[in-house]
């Protein structure tokens, strides 16, 4: 029977052929939206998932997300010290300047300031020049992305001089980050050298990157935030807050819910009705079959063959689209970081199914209530 | 003549609405083993209602019907459709190949029905397609084939899985005269040459040459029953 419903199937080549487009394009429009989603979502934590020295993230109690800075006291590092557990503490600077390029032209950038010693929060795949270059005065380093964003269709050179703030900087290192939600290109600097080219305010650090030593993290923040009255944070609190903060103040999960959401519904309507239309056009024959002897058993297996063959052949194009999809696109900077996780091939997968078995349910309601006495009626 | 199929006293109604209708009543009839029986009647006396009982495939109201000393009346629905999977073919006027299927598919699909295996099914409906003229035809696709080969396609699955009873419905109704010729000698030949019962329904007064009785019905009710050649020919 499993044959007879492949070949039935296959038979009708349009119709299974707008079956099969249904799911792909279903799965598509669903694994496509739901992982641009993913990883946009992961680039608001970027910088905090860029920093992998560092267990533990000290900051403002006001603090709610990575992009916003509650500048603290120098003090407070020297505090953080002295908490038990904390192996080590170093300062980290985030905020947003403007550059000027020799040329005039200004460009919107994101300056990280890390510790002069240790460097820890420095981008750590180096593309170009050394990174610990940037321990030396008045020199800096740029990322990728922001480097082609700032000299777009210009080979990667070093040596080229930024303006912040009217203090001139030398590039000598570039870098490969992972690309942040808000674009900009981010420029590492020593966090003297950024202390001493941003504008003169009473406190300037951002945030404080505390090692445990053989405390547990979570622990180890808890005691901080007990002792310091500083808001302590594991690195995945601090990076799902971020997130979380994404998630539930922008209208971002909104609009890809809704694409998402039509995508299933349009794929799911075009897979049903075709499917739908396609058993029904067949009745006649499931009629003649139920006549000389086919079981609504048989039945059930034939038609359950041919919407599994559908929504493999439907599901694994959709799938493979959207896998050359993001290859194609990987090289784009506005598309970096942006892959098919399994999770969102096994929900599409689910969703799919789901999708399928309502069409054959509602399908097989006719084939099963048919009347084989239909083929006696000419 | 051993009775292949014996109805008794049997009545249908169906509702419409708050009307009952009957559309069968109090008919008794025996189909015998080895005779081309024929049901001839005006549209919407009860014919195709009597041999969907006679088949299983409906239930009367009330009366009894035997296929091969089987009584269909005691069999739930399910033994009624294994019983018909082993006991009857069937020939409908529009054919009802699935038009993905090759003929030799086609034909075999009681056999596939019965769990048999693809290979050895299309095997032996190819050996029944061969016996009546269409051994060249067993890899075509029904569109492929003009009416009167799809009826023959019709007509092997209705045998391949040696049935003792056949119903046919209007078997000649979209066939020309000589098409519909060949296949009633074939259907003849099934009958008086294996010893089947072959109970044809028809408007078609052309093929009545070819029974070996002709029940008539009329409103419901068999109003005429000839097994005489002469009478037959009158028809």
């Amino acid at each position: 029977m499993i044959k007879i419903a492949i070949k039935m199937l296959l038979g009708d080549r349009a119709k299974y052929l707008g079956l099969v487009f249904g799911v792909t394009f279903a799965t598509l429009l669903m694994a496509q939206q739901v992982s641009i989603f993913i990883g946009l979502m992961s680039r608001t934590a970027s910088v905090v998932h860029d920093v992998r020295d560092a267990d533990v993230w000290v900051m403002d109690s006001r603090v709610r997300y990575i992009e916003e800075v509650e500048p603290l006291r120098d003090v407070e590092l020297t505090t953080v010290r002295s908490v038990p557990g904390v192996k080590w503490a170093v300062p980290f600077y985030k905020g947003l300047s403007t550059i000027r390029m020799p040329d005039g032209l200004t460009q919107q950038v994101q300056l990280i300031g890390v510790d002069d010693v240790s460097l820890v929060g420095i981008c750590s795949k180096s593309y170009m020049g050394d990174p610990e270059s940037i321990r030396h005065p008045q020199t800096a380093m740029i990322d990728k992305n922001g480097y082609k964003f700032t000299w777009p269709k210009q080979e990667f050179k070093l040596g080229r001089e930024i303006e912040v703030n009217d203090n001139r900087l030398v590039l000598t290192a570039i870098c490969d980050a992972n690309p942040t939600f808000l674009t900009f290109p981010t420029i590492y600097v020593s966090y003297s050298t950024a202390i001493q080219i941003t504008p003169q305010i009473r406190n300037k650090m951002s945030f404080i990157l505390v090692k445990s030593g053989d405390v547990d993290p979570k622990v180890l923040a808890e005691r901080i935030s007990k002792q310091t009255g500083l808001q302590a944070l594991t690195q995945e609190e601090f990076a799902w807050r971020s997130i979380n903060y994404y998630l539930t103040r922008t209208g971002i999960p909104i609009n890809f819910g809704i694409t998402v959401f039509l995508g299933m519904l349009i794929g799911a309507a075009i897979t049903a009705q075709t499917f739908y239309i396609f058993v029904i056009e067949n009745l006649k024959q499931f009629a003649a079959m139920k006549a000389f002897g086919v079981t609504n058993g048989q039945l059930l297996r034939l038609v359950l063959t041919q919407a599994a063959l559908v929504a493999f052949v439907g599901y694994s194009l959709g799938i493979g689209l959207t896998a050359l999809f993001f290859k194609v696109t990987s090289n784009s900077p506005a598309m970096r970081g942006f892959f098919l996780h399994w999770q969102v091939m096994a929900g599409s997968a689910g969703i799919i199914t789901l999708i399928i078995l309502l069409s054959t349910v509602v399908s097989l309601r006719k084939v099963f209530t048919v009347d084989p006495a239909v083929v006696f009626r000419g | 003549m051993t009775i292949a199929v014996s109805v008794t006293k049997v009545n249908k109604e169906f509702q419409a609405g708050d009307e009952v209708i009957r559309v069968l009543d109090d008919i008794s009839l025996d189909i015998q083993l080895g005779e081309m029986t024929m049901l001839v009647g005006p549209s919407g006396c009860g014919k195709t209602t009597l041999i969907s009982i006679m088949s299983g495939i409906l239930s009367a109201t009330s009366g009894d019907v035997a296929v091969m000393g089987q009584s269909l009346n005691r069999m739930s629905d399910r033994q009624k459709v294994l019983f018909r999977r082993q006991h009857i073919g069937f020939i409908f006027q529009q054919y009802n190949l699935l038009p993905a299927l090759t003929a030799a598919e086609n034909a075999a699909m009681p056999l596939i029905a019965a769990g048999i295996d693809i290979e050895s099914a299309v095997g032996q409906a190819s050996a029944v397609l061969d016996q009546i003229g269409m051994g060249s035809q067993i890899l075509k696709r029904p569109n492929q084939l003009s009416g009167g080969q799809q009826q023959r396609v019709a007509i092997a699955r209705s045998l391949v899985h040696h049935p003792k009873f056949i119903v046919c419905d209007e078997p000649t109704a979209a066939l020309d005269a000589k098409t519909g010729g060949d296949v009633m000698q074939i259907l003849r030949n099934v009958a008086n040459d294996q010893g089947r019962a072959v109970l044809i329904v028809t408007h078609d007064n052309r093929i009545h040459r070819f029974a070996d009785r002709i029940v008539e019905m009329s409103d419901g009710r068999i109003v005429g029953d000839h097994r005489d050649q002469s009478q037959i020919k009158e028809h």
